[in-house]
């Protein structure tokens, strides 16, 4: 099986909204490998908005 | 990744400039480096090592990084660098990355580091042209990482070590580092902070009251204000039904024709009047009592903790800072209308001009003088009414106690009025008189019912308006609290969403190298009934096809295998490494190796190999990687690996001693062989 086709298995046992959520945090968490303090906080900030927007759509 | 040549600049033994050209071919994959011992076998490893993480092998230090040669020859105060370089290619473009140190000879001999080691990286342009590069960002993109560098740079001893058990773990540490998912590991201790974040901020919200309990009371009290209120309404209305009673009896006087009961009903009249005017003043000034008492008590209550303020104010004043002689906007003013109070010109420039705007510097501000104003009136408003407050005090008091004395004397003239009514010769006034007494009595204790139930109800309705408050609080922290519960739900989601991509991808990593590793175990093993398999739990096991090991027997006990033939295990998982990596180019999600392929550096890899295998692993080394860089001594050269690995091997070279120098010392000079 292609690891496209696993990828896209696993991901549909959740909701849209979760899949959205995740791959943003998956690509944040890929632009910022390398960080600092500062840039921590903000990747924990935009964690918590991105988890915050699921939460609006509820 | 391609390694295309390797230039030593006065490193360690070797003397002056030294060159490798690393190029291979297809069918040619190998490149040998030959020498004895102490000629600077692991020194080259170690040059690789450090050229691409700027670190040295152990023993090697930085410190005594040039060479001893070079040391001797340079003159005092001068300065000098030590240098590995390496020019490859990667994605069809070259590029050259130099590490470097510099010393410095001072002026009594002795060298000294001048600096950490440094890197500086190129791009080679199609006009040969040297573009620099950011060296982190590069570093990040190409290189193998650190933690796996290992595997692709290593010597005998390593291969030995990494087949017994610690090696075992470390097999397993690397493939989990080579899964490449790094921000899938960032993510989870990431969202885990958010959540722990957010568990933390739940307490907030949480105060111990119960939601339903704070209904259920506020209910209660309701129940009873209503249960009063009815009991209050029947009292009302039997104070209605007496004091009409009282009315009716009362006419009964007011009709009658004697001249004495005549004049007792209109004093009584007049001393009603009295009484309820007494009443009304009583209300009056006991609102103003408190009206008194709260307005001004905390001024007398200030009177100490004032004394400071004013004792400042009065040396700022003495000072003559506060209030200022002169205000900021009056010289603004001045300077604006370019003439002076004493008529002055003021233009810009002029001596005058000067003065009067040196001036602006002493000036006070408005503000800070309103300030001072505003302070210094409350401090004599405090003091004013510190003085005044009790006199103030005993005169409503006094007011107060007069006109209770007056409601007393009232009633006392309305007694002697009724019993003189009671003892009236008239039978149908005495008769009323007696009956309006007892209707008085019954108003009297009707209306402290009244009183007691109307208490009651104001402390029900004080304990409900606290009730109601915490029950908003509630409500709004129950909001919150829902919110919070739905952003957990999320996170827990995201979670299992994480873990169940970090088990997918570990998954396939671990069936990709198990293959690869049986595919180049067959192919340099001797005994094709051993078979590698790599367990769930990443442990690299080779069991007997009679005795399979499943990929979930992790608790099984694996095949002994001779020092030889963990060697053969070790160079088939570094051999699947390197396999996978090149598979793995164009996949940037998986893996870490980001890069096309990566070269292998070996040094004395066949140390204890038999026969067979050394023949084996000779013939198929140039299969582990497209690039295979061996560095060995004469004896491990000679026969079977020669024979067997001469074929594969593109470049030879051959680590030779310099001439050796008394002031300086032995030297390594490099040359090429033909093969």
């Amino acid at each position: 099986m292609r690891i496209n086709t696993k990828v896209t298995i696993t991901l549909m046992k959740y909701p849209q909204n979760i899949r959205d959520a995740y791959m943003k945090i998956l690509q944040l968490e890929k632009i910022h490998k390398n960080r600092t303090i500062k840039e921590n906080e903000e990747v924990l900030k935009r964690i918590g908005s991105i988890i915050q927007e699921v939460v609006d759509e509820i | 990744m391609k390694f295309k040549k390797l230039i030593l600049k006065d490193f360690f033994r070797f003397y002056g400039k030294q060159e490798i050209d690393c190029t291979v071919s297809d069918d040619k994959s190998v490149l040998v480096i030959i020498g004895e011992n102490g000629r600077g076998k692991t020194t080259i490893l170690s040059a690789f090592n450090f050229v691409l993480y700027g670190k040295l092998l152990e023993p090697l230090t930085e410190e005594s990084m040039l060479n001893y040669r070079k040391k001797s020859e340079i003159s005092n105060n001068t300065s000098i660098e030590a240098y590995v370089e390496l020019i490859f290619e990667e994605g069809g473009v070259d590029y050259i990355l130099k590490r470097y140190i510099d010393f410095k000879k001072d002026n009594y001999g002795h060298i000294n580091k001048l600096t950490r080691a440094k890197g500086v990286v190129y791009r080679i342009d199609n006009n040969g042209n040297k573009n620099e590069l950011n060296l982190r960002a590069f570093e990040d993109k190409f290189l193998i990482p650190e933690d796996l560098s290992g595997f692709f740079f290593f010597d005998g001893e390593r291969i030995n070590r990494l087949a017994k058990v610690d090696g075992k773990k470390e097999i397993k540490k690397a493939i989990l580092n080579i899964l490449g998912i790094s921000h899938i590991d960032n993510a989870k201790n990431d969202i885990l902070k958010v959540k722990k974040n957010l568990l933390s901020e739940s307490h907030k919200y949480s105060n111990g009251d119960d939601y339903q309990e704070l209904v259920d009371q506020i209910e209660e009290i309701n129940e009873a204000v209503e249960r009063i209120t009815n009991e209050l309404i029947k009292i009302e209305n039997d104070i209605a039904r007496a004091e009409k009673g009282f009315d009716d009896v009362s006419n009964i006087i007011r009709t009658s024709d004697s001249k004495n009961v005549k004049e007792l009903e209109k004093q009584e009249n007049r001393l009603n009047t009295l009484l309820k005017d007494h009443k009304r003043r009583l209300i009056d000034i006991e609102k103003k009592i408190k009206r008194h008492i709260g307005n001004n008590f905390k001024f007398y209550l200030a009177k100490d903790s004032i004394k400071d303020t004013e004792k400042i104010l009065e040396e700022k004043k003495a000072d003559g800072i506060l209030p200022s002689n002169i205000k900021e906007t009056f010289i603004n003013d001045l300077l604006k209308n370019k003439k002076c109070i004493c008529g002055v010109c003021l233009e810009a420039g002029t001596n005058e001009y000067k003065a009067v705007l040196d001036l602006k510097s002493q000036a006070g501000s408005k503000e800070l003088d309103n300030a001072y104003y505003k302070l210094k009136a409350l401090i004599d408003k405090i003091k004013k009414m510190t003085k005044a407050f009790y006199p103030i005090l005993d005169n409503l008091t006094d007011e107060r106690d007069n006109i209770k004395k007056g409601i007393y004397d009232t009633n006392e003239e309305l007694k002697a009025i009724s019993n003189k009514l009671k003892n009236s010769d008239i039978e149908t006034i005495k008769n009323a008189e007696e009956l309006r007494s007892e209707i008085r009595s019954q108003i009297a204790i009707l209306n402290q019912k009244k009183g007691k139930y109307q208490d009651k109800i104001e402390v029900y309705n004080k304990e409900r308006e606290t009730l109601e408050k915490k029950l908003r609080t509630l409500e709004s922290n129950n909001k919150q609290i829902i919110e919070l519960q739905n952003k957990l739900e999320v996170i827990n989601k995201l979670q299992q969403l994480n873990d169940d991509f970090k088990q997918m991808f570990t998954d396939i990593v671990r069936d990709e190298l198990d293959n690869k590793i049986k595919e180049v175990f067959s192919s340099i093993t001797s005994k094709s009934y051993r078979i590698p398999i790599l367990t769930k739990e990443f442990e690299l096991k080779i069991t007997s096809q009679y005795n399979q090991v499943g990929i979930d027997d992790s608790n099984k006990k694996d095949e002994l295998l001779s020092t030889g033939e963990g060697q053969i295990t070790s160079l088939s998982f570094i051999g699947a490494l390197v396999s996978y990596a090149r598979d793995k180019k164009d996949d940037d999600v998986l893996s870490k190796l980001s890069g096309e392929e990566y070269p292998i550096v070996m040094d004395s890899p066949f140390g204890n190999l038999d026969e067979i295998h050394t023949k084996n692993v000779a013939s198929n080394i140039g299969k582990l990687s497209s690039q295979v860089i061996i560095v060995v001594s004469q004896k491990q050269w000679e026969g079977h690996v020669s024979e067997n690995i001469i074929s594969q091997v593109n470049k030879k070279y051959r680590m030779k001693d310099g001439e050796i120098d008394i002031n300086g010392g032995e030297c390594t000079f490099i040359e090429e062989e033909v093969i």
